[in-house]
Parts: C-alpha cells; structure tokens; sequence
C-alpha cells in the first residue's frame, strides 16, 4: 500500500504507511458480506434456520436482515473503492472521534472481533435445535392448568392428526378430560425422562414450542405408557402411535399415551411447533 | 444443569437471528432519518410544552413502528436532529408497545379485554412519567454520550458538511442512509451480540415448584415476571405470547407488568443503551420503570381504586 496523505481527522493515531481506517473498511466490509451470505444460506429451503426462529412468522424477516446486510456491504465496498483515502472523509466521520476507538487501535480491533462472534457460532458450532438437556423442571405438570387464551380450538382436528401441541391445546380446552378417553393418537417428538417418571417403564414424548424464537422456546410433552420404552435413548426422534388413557395421578387425571408402536424416525423438517 | 455449547449457541443465535434485522431496519430509518429529516422538521413537530412534548413521544411509536432493538438507533438519531430529552425517553420506552403490530399480538393473544388496555394504559403512564422526570435536566451533555448529541451547526472543521437544514436528493439520501446503518450497526451491534450472549446464558424460564408458589402473591408475583422480563429479553412483538403461559397461574398486575416493563428493558435493551445515555442514566432508565410499573401493578393486584 502507498504512502497515503491522511485527513486531520484520522491521521494521529496510527502508523505511517497502513491507513487502517481502510484495512477496518474493507474487514467490516467483509464482516457485512458474509453475514449477508449467512442469513441467506440459513433461510434457503433445507436451511438451517428453523432450529432458531418461526419460519413461518419470522422467515421473511431473515430475507430482509440478508438484503439489508449485502446492499450495506456493497455501497461500503463501492465506497472504499471509489473514494481516494485522502478524501476518505465521510461527513458523519465526526461520529468516530469522541467515543469511537480510532482506526488501528487495540479497541477497535475489539469491537471489530465482537461483531465476528455469531458467524463464529454459526458456522463453527453445528447446527442442532434445543434438545431434553435445554429443559428444566419437571414437564409432567397438570395439563388443564395451561393457558392458550383466545389461540384457536384445536378440539375440531381429528385425534390422529393432532401434534403434540395441539393435544396440550385440546386438552387444556376441555372440561372433561374423559371425553379424550380411547382416542387415536399418532405424534412426532424427541423422548425425554422426566425425573417424575423414574423408576417406572414410561417416559415422555416432547416437543419444544415458539411463537417468535428459541427465547420463548417452551417444550411440551405427553407421557407414553410402552413395555419397552426404557431402550429408547432421551433426545431420539420417534413416532409414537397408540391412544389416550386418562389416569388418576395424585387425583388429578392425567391423559397418557398408551403406545401400539414406537418408531425411531429422523428430526422433522420444522424442529419446533408453532403457536 | 451442565454447560451444553450447543444449546448455548442454540439460544444465542436465536435470539441474534431474531433481533438483527429489527435492529438492521431500525438502523436504516435512522439513516434515512439523517438523510431526509431535517432539524426544522423536527422543532416544527415538537410541541413547546415540555409537557405535551414529552407525550407526544409517547405516542411517536404510531408514526415510527420499531420494536425495542430498532428504537434505540432510531432516537439516537432524533436526539442528534434536535429531539428534546424527555421527549425522547417517552419515545425510547413506549415505542415497542405503542405499535400497531404489538396492538395486534397483544389482541390475539389476550382479545379486546383489561390486559390488552391495561397494558397500553400503564405503558403510556409509565413511559411518559419517566419521560417528565427527564425535564427537569435540560443539560444533555450530563445525560447523553457524546455521539447523540445535537449539535447546532457552527463553523470550523464541520464546515465542509452539506448544510444539514438541506433534504439530501433521492438516490445520494439512500446511499448516504445505508453507510450510516452500516456505521451503526457495527456500534450498536455490539451491543446486541453481548445482550443476546448474556441472554442466552440464563437460559429459559425455569419456572420451578417454588417460583410457582409466588406466582399468586400480589407482591411478589410482580417482581417475579418483572425480573423474567427483564432476563428473557424477549421480543416486544410476541411476548403477549409468552405471557399468556403464565395467565393461569400469575396474578393480572404481575403479567401487565411482564407486558408493560419487558419492552422498555431488558439485558440487551440495556446493552445498547449504554451506547446512547451515561452509564449512571441507563441506570436511572431500568429503575425507574421498574418501580412505576412495579407500584402500578401491585396497585391493580391489591384492588386499589383511585
């Protein structure tokens, strides 16, 4: 790089030679360009980006941080070519000098490194959704205390098409459980052992649940009554077929699975169910 | 419960995935803001009264719909066009509930009843009170980092700065807003990165057997769902959601109160915050609505009538 004169502004902090006001240009440049590139391979079709957000909501709204991210970077790398680093004065430059770590510095390069955190993360951690270790508590708590507000009855959907969630729904819109008493049951979900359920053959069907991301994640689960439940290994996918027995547990009724078949089968498409 | 990387990397990237383009969108209104708002515009606005200014930012959310990591740049920027303070603080709180998306999700989760008015009522009562508070310190430069500083434009260095009173053309305007969203960002960006890790630290709400038995406490319960508010940091836009799971158990004023003070702050509010007021400010901006909103909520769980 040749020897560049530099404006009043930027030329006191660092060495001759390297104008690192444009080094950290094109890094954040490159930063703004990947992040872009990030979201966009997250949000395509086969993406990872159902093990973070609603899709069905929130899916949109990746596209539109992808398009924001890439038109930034672009004008930025358009910029930095374009302008001679003598002139390489924006007019908000004012903005850096008070506060702002002056190009070069130790901070700067700080606060550069935060911003690479979550493309660390996202690139360098596999990808997974929350799994039986993400939840705490105990889960096998009385269904009928559930609120689901003025979220649409899901009583109307025929027992076997029913999802874990909308078994919770439809359980906790009822008066009287008995009523689900022998119905067909056929759902999708991870297992999980909850500590209520040691000692005994049973364990629990469960899916994580969210209305915007994996910060209001809430897992629900069913309980599934199978002779060999204990071979299945918490956080497996399995399809769990069978109906519903309403049991008395410490006076409360209870709606368990009582399972014809379990079946290993692979993560849905969609991790989570959607409010 | 151990420390599982993957489930850490899990909930931060959530949460980041989620935020970003808010704050990204945030970031490009405040620079289309720079770009074709000019000073004027905004003294023409502002009422004189301190008073009605202050509640005019209250209701400002209407006319800027951002949600609570877009409002923050986007203040910044009013501050540095000249917005008055405490019109500004009514602003920065109120905003992610005064929006006609939360009005929407607070009505589809809760319908058209106490939790729904009671939460645009107190948020107005608690916004614009703080705000008020803020008029008796007519000194910016004791509340405001240097960078949301208005500066009235004066000779010197700064002159080779296009007249700031000029509307920039169309297509320069757009360009100059997404290198300033670009400038931003990577300020406030930060910000939200630490907030979103610090966030996906705690975890999820662990609502154990013994949280539960406060949950009926017309005291307790309230600081209960305030502090989950605060440390869930979860999105203005669905925490009537969320809410919702605890509407059974919980008391009415503690879920108003997850409604009304879980929008105005929380960790990654906070964080980016500190890029815009002095630290011991930011302090005042949590503990402030979190009384009043404390004081309001246990008002409406002890049956007071005014």
């Amino acid at each position: 790089m040749t020897d560049h004169i530099h404006d009043e502004h930027c030329d006191h902090e660092h060495e001759a030679g390297i104008n690192w006001q444009l080094v950290q240009g094109w890094v954040q440049t490159g930063i703004l360009i990947i992040m872009g590139l990030y979201f966009i391979d997250l949000a395509l079709p086969g993406g990872q980006l159902g093990n973070y957000i609603n899709v069905d909501n929130f899916g949109w709204l990746t596209w539109v941080g992808a398009a924001i991210f890439l038109s930034m970077g672009i004008i930025n790398a358009a910029d930095l070519l374009r302008t001679r680093p003598e002139e390489h004065h924006h007019d908000h430059s004012h903005e850096h000098d008070h506060e702002h770590a002056s190009a070069g510095s130790l901070s700067s390069w700080i606060f550069l490194g935060i911003a690479t955190i979550p493309l660390i993360f996202g690139l360098g951690v596999p990808s997974k959704p929350l799994s039986a270790d993400a939840i705490s508590g105990d889960l096998s708590t009385n269904v009928s205390t559930i609120n689901f507000g003025t979220s649409q009855s899901s009583i109307d959907i025929p027992s076997e098409q029913r999802n874990i969630l909308d078994w919770i729904k439809a359980f906790s819109q009822s008066s009287d459980l008995r009523e689900f008493e022998g119905q067909a049951v056929d759902v999708i979900g991870f297992v999980y052992k909850d500590a209520q359920l040691r000692g005994t053959d049973d364990f629990m069907v469960v899916r994580f649940t969210m209305s915007c991301c994996v910060a209001d994640a809430r897992p629900f689960g069913l309980v599934v009554d199978f002779p060999t439940g204990q071979e299945f290994s918490q956080d497996t996918w399995i399809q769990v077929k069978g109906h519903i027995e309403i049991r008395s547990i410490d006076g409360i009724d209870t709606p368990v699975i009582l399972a014809d078949s379990v079946e290993v089968t692979s993560q849905p498409e969609q991790p989570y169910l959607y409010f | 419960m151990e420390f599982d990387l993957t489930i850490f990397a899990t909930r931060f990237l959530g949460i980041f995935i989620e935020a970003t383009p808010f704050l990204l969108l945030g970031t490009l209104a405040s620079g289309l803001i720079e770009a074709f708002v000019n000073k004027d515009d905004i003294a023409r606005m502002v009422p004189h009264n301190p008073v009605l200014a202050t509640i005019m930012g209250g209701m400002l959310g209407f006319m800027f719909p951002v949600c609570e990591c877009g409002v923050v740049p986007v203040t910044r920027r009013l501050y540095k066009k000249g917005l008055p303070l405490s019109t500004g603080i009514a602003f920065l709180l109120a905003a992610p509930v005064m929006n006609p998306v939360v009005v929407a999700s607070t009505y589809a989760a809760f319908g058209a009843g106490p939790v729904l008015y009671g939460r645009y009522i107190m948020t107005a009562l608690v916004a614009i009170g703080v705000g008020l508070i803020f008029t008796v310190q007519n000194r910016p430069q004791r509340i405001l980092r240097p960078q949301a500083i208005f500066v009235p434009i004066t000779g010197g260095s700064e002159a080779v700065m296009p007249a700031e009173s000029e509307r920039m053309e169309l297509l320069p305007g757009i360009k100059k807003a997404l290198l300033l969203a670009h400038e931003e960002f990577f300020e406030m960006g930060r910000y939200l990165i630490f907030g979103s890790l610090l966030a996906a630290a705690m975890g999820t709400l662990a609502l154990d057997k013994e949280i539960e038995t406060l949950a009926s406490n017309p005291v307790n319960s309230v600081f209960v769902m305030q502090a989950s508010a605060f440390i869930l940091s979860v999105c203005s836009t669905v925490d009537a959601f969320l809410a919702l799971a605890f509407a059974n158990t919980f008391t009415t004023g503690s879920i108003l109160s997850f409604l009304v003070f879980g929008p105005m702050v929380d960790i990654k509010s906070t964080m980016m915050f500190l890029g815009v007021f002095k630290r011991r400010v930011v302090f005042y901006l949590i503990a402030l609505p979190f009384l009043l909103t404390a004081l309001l909520s246990i008002a409406i769980n002890l049956n007071i009538r005014l």
